[in-house]
């Protein structure tokens, strides 16, 4: 209870702690994935370039 | 305003005057790194969306917490108590776990596939609708300045206390200093800043709930002294008592006026309002990949917990230290509990305790921790206002170059500061907290369903979305203006009209925060009005959906 008078308060910090954790986890075990920024900015700029080209025509 | 006055008198002004000044000088470096490196209309208003993780996270934190949520919230834990610590899980578990994953990957995804540059232009080009633009960056317009405004009054409030400088001085300086760098650096300014202010604050607020544990004995006995001093509740603070408060470590009474206001308006309202908020949702869209993304979730997570954990730890705990201590404290305060040391004005709480507790070093280091979340903050909503008002409003009624664009939202973001300014000179004291809620809840029940809908709903139709946003504000303004006994005696609408202050008075109604019933309301007419109307374009959905989404 960490000297805290009720259970819902005590529960709430312990609550706050431990979402914490699952932050701090998740965020370890993903640390290098996801990486799709170039493969996203290249389908970007062909898209563009397409849009542009259609406007020309 | 007296117990400023009395705080202040023990400050070296001096020495904060010349480290203040050193500080500004490095914010003004990084505001001129942005400027230099701020190229085009995509720079300014998305950081070029190459931005590294830690600046994200932190940005994003540093933009997320205020001087309302330190100052503000602290002073209402200092008065009520430590259930508040709901709403740090709510800023952690919903503000940046949930908000990171669930919508930080869809927005950034999305919003590239769309060229998106704002929040209004993401929602109006995901279903198609310059209106639906137009709608937002002028609820942005009309609705962020309040908020920064509030964040301004709690900065120039911490700095006439500290530096003892006229309060209107102080709010002009304020704004001045953070619009150089807004203005000029674009986000990318703003976020360099950002992650300098975002470190400052979590090492200031982390060495204050060091040093305050260290002051009280211990983790478990500051808490125990807390919890002995509950009887004081009903023997001081009458008014609080009424309310609901019953001890400092304890939940409020169940379905008391402040259970209310604590579940309702706070932890709800302002902890899932944070979802919907434009300046933190426009920063998915700063950052290259999901990896960034990923990585942010552990920063973020801890920067909350350090700052905002702390802070309401630290505002609840600050009845042991002004009741039980006797070293160093005035002795107008010594023996009182924390909101009658503060004169009855939460506010000023957690400013009275760090200028009594603290040693003069660590109250440096404070200054700057308060200065840095005010300035965030602010720099954040500025950018937002502005780019809704350069970028959305403006340039959809006259097609311009990619460089009067970041002209045209310059001026944008000086008129959204010009707004907040005078906001802040006309506004009462004492409305921190209650003007962050108020902007919060707004946010939620306006944006949030069509926002959710644009990243998870393929079948939400336009006008589905406009009648959702519709009903979500003007259900919201609707509580605020007649059924949410608070907001509705400040603004007098409804005594006006119906000669009472609030149209329905049977408890709990007064008391219940309008994004209650205003979320599900916007959320019921998102689906059905989408349900019957025509289905959207397919080839859109594919466009908006393709990549993974």
């Amino acid at each position: 209870m960490l000297g805290l008078g009720d259970l819902a308060v005590a529960l709430a910090v312990w609550s706050c702690i431990g979402v914490t954790l699952v932050g701090v986890v998740y965020g370890a075990f993903n640390w290098n994935r996801g990486d799709d920024g170039d493969q996203i900015a290249a389908e970007a700029r062909l898209r563009r370039r397409n849009r542009r080209n259609r406007r020309r025509r | 305003m007296h117990s400023f006055l009395t705080v202040a008198a023990g400050a070296d002004t001096l020495i904060l005057g010349a480290l203040i000044a050193v500080y500004m000088l490095g914010i003004g470096y990084l505001g001129y790194r942005g400027f230099r490196k701020t190229n085009s209309n995509r720079d300014y208003l998305l950081a070029g969306r190459k931005v590294n993780p830690f600046v994200m996270a932190m940005s994003y934190g540093a933009a997320f917490i205020s001087t309302s949520a330190l100052v503000g919230f602290g002073g209402i834990a200092g008065e009520f108590g430590m259930g508040l610590m709901w709403l740090v899980f709510m800023n952690i578990a919903i503000g940046i776990v949930f908000a990171f994953i669930f919508f930080g990957r869809r927005t950034r995804r999305i919003g590239r596939s769309l060229d998106a540059r704002t929040f209004p232009e993401f929602m109006g080009r995901r279903f198609q609708s310059d209106g639906i633009k137009l709608f937002l960056a002028l609820v942005i317009f009309i609705f962020i300045p309040l908020y920064s405004s509030v964040v301004l009054i709690g900065g120039a409030r911490f700095l006439q206390e500290v530096m003892a400088v006229d309060y209107h001085w102080a709010l002009g300086i304020f704004a001045v200093v953070v619009a150089c760098y807004v203005v000029f650096g674009g986000l990318k300014g703003v976020m360099y800043v950002d992650a300098l202010m975002g470190t400052v604050m979590i090492v200031g607020m982390l060495l204050l709930l060091i040093m305050c544990y260290r002051a009280l004995g211990g983790v478990v006995e500051a808490h125990q002294a807390l919890t002995d001093m509950a009887p004081l509740a009903a023997e001081r603070l009458p008014k609080e008592f009424a309310l609901g408060h019953r001890g400092w470590t304890v939940m409020p009474e169940f379905n008391s006026i402040w259970w209310w206001t604590l579940v309702s308006s706070l932890m709800l309202g302002v902890g899932i309002g944070a979802l919907a908020q434009p300046q933190l949702a426009v920063r998915f869209m700063t950052v290259r990949s999901d990896r960034e993304l990923n990585r942010a979730v552990l920063i973020g997570s801890v920067f909350i917990l350090l700052t905002v954990g702390a802070a309401y730890m630290v505002g609840a705990l600050s009845n042991v230290f002004f009741f039980y201590s006797d070293k160093g404290i005035a002795d107008t305060i010594h023996g009182k509990l924390a909101i009658e040391a503060a004169g009855g004005n939460p506010d000023l709480i957690i400013p009275l305790f760090i200028r009594q507790a603290l040693p003069q070093v660590v109250l440096y280091l404070f200054s700057l921790t308060l200065l840095s979340a005010a300035m965030s903050t602010l720099s954040s909503l500025f950018h937002v206002t502005g780019s809704s008002i350069g970028h959305d409003l403006v340039s959809a009624v006259s097609r311009r170059g990619e460089n009067e664009s970041v002209l045209v939202t310059r001026l944008g973001v000086v008129f959204g500061i010009v707004i907040s300014v005078v906001l802040g000179f006309v506004l009462p004291p004492g409305i921190i907290a209650r003007g962050t809620a108020i902007f919060f809840g707004v946010c939620a029940a306006t944006f949030l369903p069509a926002y959710a809908a644009a990243l998870y709903w393929k079948r939400a139709t336009r006008i589905g979305v406009w009648a959702s946003m519709a009903a979500g504000l003007g259900s919201s303004l609707f509580g605020l203006f007649f059924l949410h006994a608070k907001e509705a005696a400040s603004l007098g609408v409804c005594d006006y009209l119906f000669g009472r202050g609030v149209l329905c008075d049977v408890f709990p109604w007064p008391y219940v925060d309008p994004f209650i019933y205003s979320l599900p309301l916007s959320l019921a007419v998102l689906v059905v009005v989408s349900f019957f109307t025509a289905v959207p374009d397919k080839n859109h959905i594919k466009k908006c959906f393709d990549r993974g989404v």
